[in-house]
């Protein structure tokens, strides 16, 4: 082929791939998985859809002394205690973040001060519980009838409860750093949370 | 100066280059299966190997042979290991693209000196070190494996091609690139699309002789003797493995796994305009993919190969271009990683415009041949040392753990004889994965509500579980009538970015039995 015609291929693919190459925008990425999500055959079974499950009165509950807690840093009564209600059989798993573990996305608060009458809570604020001594902190599971408490657990340094919604918080376990994110423990957590007590989070509660 | 003899030239470009990125996919390697984008399917696969049963179609049956021989090796997590075996796969896929580039070069048959050869081998680095190719490299998936047959079968149909006409060492070379293409098939389907190129090769424009047609035929027998990988999906479907997707126990089931069937449905589903526009969108990847650096280089080979080696020229301009084609008209999560062929493509005829381009600066005189002989290599190392260090964070999977850690929490807190419902990837593989690991959960049974329309699924659900199969269990479950004593689980997945950390998996508990 003549050296001429050849490079002015050359310089027309040259041409070609640079004008490609700065298209304006990508294309869409496809949603397609690797499991088909479409009817292709043998459709006479109806889609799936989610179905809720039924209600119940497992509760994850934290008792902290009243030093410990603060709403939007306002510290709330001497005695107060806080009971977390995790949205019924609803648990989530570790990867909300490094270090974080997103337990629910959705639970309700009640806090109480130390004659039980409840404390009216900003239903936007975001809450902080400190611990002091975290190695002390004790996570149970119901297994049966009986709580039994989940082996090497400790809580981290805070938990954060995070308004997700009016009414409703979303509970984060900031862990400490050198946690890592596959630990069983993290995991058992937040597996766990419908079915979990955790309690006595404050060595003086 | 020091060079490199001809015959070795391209198997120290190939070699050199192969060993950098290997070093660069170990880095970066995925410690398991995971969740992000390149790596969905590294669960089937790993789970499908974990149990010598079939994966999503096409079945990938080279990938599943040479996974048996992993899992044999007693070092180490099944789902590393295979991690481990594609990162060779990919590496090794580079040498093979050397070899073929070193013998298309415009100055073939002279010694090749260390500038050149640092060039040449720079210029593969940055293919290798293209975020498709390296993201497909560190984590179980079959197309480095694909890639490394199809360049293998290229490269030996073009050796059968200049060997000497009919000689006995020809037909080895053919018969060896008919089984590598074979076995390529078995890697991933669309690796037939470059039979064409391949025969185009080996008939050398002589069909109307017998004595021509030969190295063809010879790499057509090898191409039936490849194609046999292809046994191994009806041998494990017939066992009965706990993955057995399309169960290609008998010749309609195993064509419609073969020629993924299920998946049919994605190609040519655009209209005429998105898919032009998805092709231009393509066409742009090899400058994004391998820098802008090689692009010159790339048209220089392209100018090279059509004068000297048309037929070259033609053969590797149709496997990309019908990967190309491929890649428009087909859609899926990752239909992009099918141009993996162009940028193969453009690595070679780049490696040949290295040779090229200093091949005319030598004709220009002394001073300019010094000039290019300096600057060529200083620029390629450069770009390919800045592109490793630039793209690593951004690629690595080191530390996508989340996926595994998912899995793993799941099943262990799991109560005996859960049935987990899933209908996402992310959920599933990972759970296969875990459930059917060598101390996995076996009595936890994981179901994919999306394969709940085939009968080959149900059908394999309760045979292996006992449970009805009349209704998917959460229907069962809402009319009362899915057994009391077996938990039923739901997962959900939130996706908010494309990393393993992007992804929160929820877990929902329908009963309390």
């Amino acid at each position: 082929m003549n050296r001429w015609l050849a490079a002015g291929m050359a310089a027309a693919l040259l041409v070609l791939l640079v004008a490609a190459a700065l298209w304006p925008s990508a294309p869409p990425p496809a949603r397609a998985q690797t499991a088909p999500d479409v009817r292709l055959r043998e459709t006479e079974t109806p889609p799936a859809r989610k179905t809720a499950g039924p209600p119940d009165a497992s509760r994850l509950t934290l008792r902290l002394s009243s030093a410990a807690l603060d709403e939007d840093g306002r510290a709330l009564p001497d005695g107060a205690d806080l009971t977390l209600l995790a949205q019924p059989t609803y648990v989530a798993l570790p990867s909300a973040g490094p270090n974080l573990v997103r337990i629910s996305p959705a639970i309700t608060v009640t806090a109480r001060d130390a004659g039980g009458q409840e404390i009216g809570l900003s239903p936007t604020a975001r809450l902080t519980f400190r611990q002091p001594g975290a190695a002390s902190a004790g996570v149970y599971r119901l297994g049966g009838d009986a709580w039994h408490p989940v082996e090497a657990v400790a809580l981290g340094r805070a938990l954060v409860v995070q308004p997700v919604g009016p009414g409703t918080y979303a509970l984060f376990a900031a862990l400490p750093p050198d946690w890592p994110v596959r630990h069983d423990v993290l995991t058992a957590l937040a597996l766990n949370a419908a079915r979990l007590v955790v309690d006595d989070l404050a060595p003086n509660s | 100066m020091w060079r490199i003899p001809d015959r070795f030239a391209g198997a120290a470009v190939g070699l050199s280059a192969s060993v950098g990125v290997l070093a660069a996919y170990l880095l970066t390697l995925a410690p398991g299966v995971v969740w992000s984008g390149a790596g969905i399917d590294s669960g089937d696969l790993a789970a499908a190997t974990a149990v010598g049963g079939v994966p999503h179609p096409t079945g990938y049956p080279t990938l599943m042979l040479l996974g048996l021989a992993v899992r044999a090796i007693p070092l180490g997590d099944l789902a590393l290991r295979l991690n481990v075996l594609t990162a060779l796969a990919a590496a090794g896929s580079l040498i093979p693209l050397g070899l073929l580039a070193a013998r298309l070069r415009p100055r073939s048959g002279m010694p090749v000196s260390l500038p050149e050869a640092a060039s040449a081998a720079s210029g593969l680095t940055l293919y290798g070190l293209a975020p498709l190719v390296w993201s497909n490299a560190i984590v179980t998936e079959v197309y480095a494996l694909a890639s490394l047959l199809l360049w293998s079968a290229v490269y030996a149909a073009v050796r059968a091609r200049i060997h000497a006409f009919g000689g006995s060492v020809a037909q080895r070379w053919a018969f060896a690139s008919g089984i590598l293409l074979g076995l390529g098939m078995g890697a991933h389907i669309t690796v037939a699309l470059s039979a064409p190129a391949l025969m185009a090769i080996l008939l050398r424009g002589r069909w109307g002789s017998r004595l021509g047609r030969r190295p063809a035929a010879v790499a057509a027998a090898g191409l039936v003797a490849g194609c046999s990988v292809f046994a191994y999906l009806p041998v494990a479907a017939s066992l009965d493995p706990p993955i057995n997707w399309g169960d290609p126990s008998n010749l309609e089931r195993f064509w419609s796994v073969v020629s993924g069937e299920i998946y049919r449905s994605r190609l040519g589903g655009n209209d005429v305009g998105t898919t032009a526009a998805k092709a231009a969108w393509l066409l742009g990847e090899p400058a994004r993919q391998l820098t802008w650096v090689l692009l010159p280089l790339l048209a220089a080979g392209g100018a090279s190969l059509t004068r000297r080696h048309a037929w070259a020229a033609l053969a590797t301009g149709w496997i990309a271009l019908s990967a190309l084609a491929v890649g428009a008209l087909y859609n899926s999560r990752d239909d992009e990683v099918l141009i993996l062929p162009v940028l193969a493509v453009a690595a070679v005829w780049s490696l040949v415009g290295v040779d090229e381009i200093a091949r005319l600066a030598a004709a220009a005189g002394t001073g300019i041949g010094r000039l290019v002989a300096a600057v060529l290599p200083a620029l390629l190392v450069s770009a390919a040392v800045i592109r490793g260090t630039e793209l690593a964070p951004e690629v690595s999977m080191r530390n996508a753990t989340h996926a595994q850690a998912f899995a793993h929490a799941a099943l262990a807190q799991a109560d005996p004889n859960t049935v987990i419902l899933t209908q996402d990837d992310r959920a599933t593989f990972p759970l296969w994965y875990e459930r059917n690991a060598p101390d996995g959960k076996s009595d936890v049974t994981i179901v994919d509500l999306r394969l709940w329309q085939f009968a080959w699924y149900r059908e394999t659900f309760g045979r292996r579980t006992g449970l009805p199969t009349a209704a998917p269990p959460e229907q069962l479950l809402a009319a009362g009538t899915w057994p009391s004593s077996r938990p039923l689980w739901a997962v959900d997945i939130e996706v908010s970015g494309d990393r393993s950390s992007d992804v929160l998996a929820t877990v929902r508990t329908l009963n309390e039995p």
